[in-house]
């Protein structure tokens, strides 16, 4: 019995969690929105809130990781040059809780110009888009 | 006829089920039949989806591995040195590299072609695996390019794949952008499908034969050969390139044997079910039938047979035979059947038909007569006096009787005449297609045929017939009015005393009616004391003394009129009772001879015979019983004979008479001078007296023709040694013109009219002639 509540729990507590559509003072963008921007504002920063361990199997190129958990104020501060600088913030897609975390950290900073790619590595490969893997072997 | 009908019964009903079973079977099988093709047609289907799937996924798989080969080469150190010196013999060198590489990784076997690309896509190196030079040859698959350039935007970020045809060979390209977000060129994979496409016999585990559009072969599983064509599906699956062109051709076949065991397998046991449920259905309505319609008919039958015929003997041996078999059952519904029909169209006894058949007949010819107008005789034919045989001698006898009559009668018919009994004595004819004149003829056939006596039980009987005929559509055209009809006719006829009357008008009912009255009255009274004799004393001219007494039959009706034998006695003539009629009178005769001789002895008794006593040997034996147990002389008796009986077969009679004679008895000839006697027969008969009619008597004191004939006759009478009687005497006058013509002896009511015995011994007592009140 308790077995069978545990199996039935674990995954649902991991699996049932949807990131809502939006986060205020944040935009939510799509994989070719993100294109655009990172083409057209130079001056951009894409920031990968997932652990290290992912980006492994590929990151989106000029990312920089940085994992929500040790997102703040500072952190952020070191990687953006100024509160209008263009941010943008995924993680590995809708289920996925960092991207959404980090966003509102940036938007409590007072960054005014933050993009949230809420779908993430899963509709970036969805698409075909290119993942840049590093040679590590 | 009953033997065809019990097969049809039987045959009949077996067959019916075996026919619907076999038509439920041919229906399942020709079912199970499109069934079949519908499974092989689904198993097709099947088995194309199923290579369409994993082809899809052997390619998907390919495009995969050519994009993480893009993916790697891109990533290279050497490839990115190679891209910066811009020199593309360096770069298809490196890309050269990659096949070298290649062989060792098993992702990238099934490159063929590797092509560089600067972002307006012009070629910036080339490698193939099997040629060298490939910066002169043309581009594999060089659409792909072209419309790869033609994207915009992050579109252009994304990989884009097709297959192609290039020397009528497919391909598999892919174009791989090189760089992240900022493309610096493009990388295009170009692999054959084919090769890839070899693995589908082991993922689907059927063999496959894979061919170009033109029938060219490229690869065939080892299997393929094997498989015998008869119990094989075949699907066939086709990739075709971006612009719809057909490319590769993959036919996969699968064996089908157990698929068509399968099939076969359920077709065997629909047909084991179809037959099971046939003999089960066969043998459950025969059992059904057997004892709810069988059984209960069969018992019906037998009772049936059982009463109505009476325990023939060979109905007696029906139940013995029909032993509870099963069979029997059949037989009984088929003796049923006769058994009922023939209860429905024919009379019991005689076997000719019964009124509804006749009846039904009549209307039948009534209805044909519509059409084509013909004439139909209906003949109503009465046995005249038949109830004294049935009650004189028996039902029994009556019967075999009414058979001998029916067998005469149906001889003198022709094929389409139908005869019937209506009841009783009663028989109706139904002559279709005659008219008035055969109708006739038939009737005096008829009248033929009865003339002979029937031997019946030791009996020998007359029968005589009355017919009537109607005839349709003269004298009617519904089946009622013509029997009426024909009926009134018969009775007329009887009245007439003529064998046979056609219907006509003026044949009123009363008269018929009244004729059937006296029937009834005469039939039913023969046995009671109601028949009784008076004597009527004829006297001697010479000494005025009784000659003898004529003994004359009376027939007392329930009302209390009198009968004289002018009503009755040719009706018992008819019938063939007059034998048994006259026997009691030759009975009574004596008996009351034995008194009235006590009175006055040596008294004789005159009786009068019928002609047809006169044809009848035994005539002379019941005389001589009578006499015998009467202990009475044979002088005592005198015999009156009309002269017509003596004409009707004289060297017959005249042996008879003789007989008579010689036994001592004194004949007399009655009415005489009413027939057309022959004088010269006259004389040869052994007769001693003549009795001249009182016709010419009554009135001969005032008829003086009459008188002259009287006078002749007994001149004549005398010249042959004969005594003359004169009858109807009534006056004085005439009682003595007689005794002045010399005639012998007078009879009539000048000297006493007819007398019970009673009366007469009275009369004979007073020796005085009693005169009557008149």
């Amino acid at each position: 019995m308790l077995s069978v509540v545990m199996l039935g729990a674990a995954p649902a507590a991991a699996g049932d969690y949807v990131s809502p559509p939006s986060i205020e003072g944040a935009v939510t963008i799509d994989a070719e929105k993100l294109i655009a921007l990172m083409v057209q504002r130079k001056d951009t920063v894409l920031i990968d809130s997932r652990l290290e361990t992912d980006r492994v199997d590929g990151y989106i190129e000029g990312s920089a990781p940085l994992v929500d958990t040790r997102t703040d104020c500072d952190s952020l501060a070191r990687l953006i040059g100024t509160r209008t600088t263009p941010v943008i913030f995924y993680c590995n897609g809708v289920r996925c809780e960092r991207s959404g975390r980090a966003v509102r950290i940036a938007v409590s900073c007072g960054y005014r110009e933050v993009y949230w790619f809420r779908g993430g590595i899963k509709d970036w490969q969805l698409k075909k888009f290119p993942l840049i893997q590093d040679d590590s072997e | 006829m009953i033997k065809r009908l019990h097969i049809n019964l039987l045959t009949g009903l077996v067959l019916s089920i075996v026919l619907l079973g076999i038509i439920s079977a041919a229906t399942t099988l020709i079912t199970t039949r499109i069934y079949r093709g519908l499974t092989f047609d689904f198993e097709r289907q099947y088995m194309s989806r199923l290579v369409a799937i994993k082809s899809s996924d052997i390619l998907a798989q390919l495009e995969h591995n050519a994009f993480q080969l893009g993916l790697r080469i891109q990533a290279s150190e050497d490839f990115k040195t190679a891209r910066a010196a811009n020199d593309e013999f360096v770069l298809s060198e490196e890309l050269e590299q990659q096949f070298k590489q290649g062989l060792i990784t098993e992702n990238t076997v099934t490159a063929v072609g590797l092509y560089a690309f600067d972002l307006d896509f012009k070629l910036l190196g080339a490698a193939l695996r099997d040629a060298s030079g490939a910066l002169d040859g043309p581009v594999l698959c060089p659409d792909l390019a072209s419309k790869a350039r033609l994207r915009e935007g992050p579109g252009r970020l994304q990989p884009a794949t097709e297959i192609c045809l290039s020397g009528n060979r497919p391909y598999q390209a892919v174009i791989i952008p090189v760089g992240g977000l900022d493309p610096s060129g493009y990388l295009q994979v170009v692999s054959d499908p084919v090769s890839a496409l070899y693995r589908l016999d082991e993922v689907l585990n059927m063999p496959i034969r894979i061919e170009l559009p033109d029938d060219t072969r490229l690869y065939e599983s080892p299997g393929w050969g094997e498989i015998p064509t008869a119990s094989t599906v075949v699907s066939d699956f086709i990739v075709h390139t971006n612009d719809s062109r057909p490319a590769i051709r993959i036919a996969a076949a699968r064996n089908a044997d157990a698929l068509v065991d399968k099939l076969d397998q359920t077709d065997t046991r629909l047909i084991a079910v179809v037959i099971a449920i046939i003999l089960v259905s066969v043998a459950t309505v025969l059992w059904f039938v057997k004892y709810s319609v069988f059984k209960p008919l069969q018992e019906l039958s037998n009772r049936l047979r059982g009463g109505r015929l009476g325990g023939g003997d060979a109905v007696s041996e029906i139940p013995a035979a029909l032993a509870p078999a099963a069979p029997a059952s059949f037989q009984a519904l088929g003796d049923l059947y006769e058994t009922l029909r023939d209860m429905a169209i024919r009379d019991p006894l005689t076997g000719t038909y019964n009124r509804a058949l006749l009846e039904d007949r009549l209307k039948q010819a009534i209805a044909e007569h519509r059409r084509t107008p013909t004439i139909t005789a209906v003949m109503l034919v009465d046995l005249v006096r038949f109830k004294y045989v049935n009650d004189l001698l028996g039902h029994h006898t009556g019967d075999v009787l009414l058979k001998q009559v029916v067998e005469r009668m149906a001889g003198v018919l022709r094929e389409s005449d139908t005869l019937g009994r209506l009841g009783g004595d009663e028989f109706a004819i139904i002559l279709p297609d005659t008219d008035g004149a055969q109708a006739c003829q038939v009737a005096q056939k008829i009248m033929h045929a009865m003339e002979s006596e029937f031997e019946v039980e030791n009996h020998t009987l007359s029968a005589s017939v009355s017919i009537g005929i109607a005839l349709m559509p003269e004298h009617g055209e519904e089946v009622d009015t013509l029997l009426r009809h024909a009926d009134y006719a018969m009775y007329a006829a009887k009245k007439s005393q003529s064998d046979y009357t056609i219907y006509n008008p003026n044949i009123t009912e009363e008269a018929a009616m009244a004729r059937m009255a006296l029937d009834g009255v005469l039939n039913e009274n023969i046995e009671r004391n109601d028949l009784f004799l008076v004597y009527q004393p004829v006297l001697d001219f010479r000494t005025g003394r009784v000659n003898y007494l004529e003994a004359l039959i009376r027939w007392r009706q329930p009302d209390g009129k009198v009968l004289l034998p002018e009503t009755f006695i040719r009706v018992a003539e008819q019938s063939g009772l007059i034998r048994l009629l006259s026997e009691w009178i030759i009975n009574t005769v004596c008996r009351e001879l034995v008194r009235l001789q006590q009175v006055s002895p040596g008294l004789r008794v005159g009786i009068n015979l019928s002609m047809h006593n006169l044809h009848d040997y035994k005539l002379t034996e019941v005389i001589g019983k009578a006499l015998e147990r009467y202990r009475l002389k044979a002088e005592s008796l005198l015999l009156e004979i009309t002269e017509t009986g003596v004409m009707l077969d004289p060297n017959q009679v005249i042996e008879i008479l003789n007989e008579l004679v010689s036994m001592g008895l004194t004949l007399s000839i009655d009415d005489f001078g009413t027939g057309h006697s022959s004088l010269a027969y006259l004389k040869r008969l052994p007769v001693h007296t003549l009795k001249v009619d009182k016709s010419f008597v009554i009135d001969m004191d005032t008829d003086e023709d009459n008188a002259s004939i009287v006078h002749a006759t007994i001149d004549l009478a005398h010249n042959m040694g004969l005594t003359v009687t004169a009858e109807g005497v009534e006056t004085r006058s005439v009682y003595e013109s007689l005794k002045a013509m010399g005639c012998d002896y007078y009879q009539g009511y000048y000297v006493g009219e007819p007398m019970e015995s009673a009366v007469i011994i009275d009369w004979l007592n007073n020796g005085r002639l009693t005169r009557s009140s008149r």
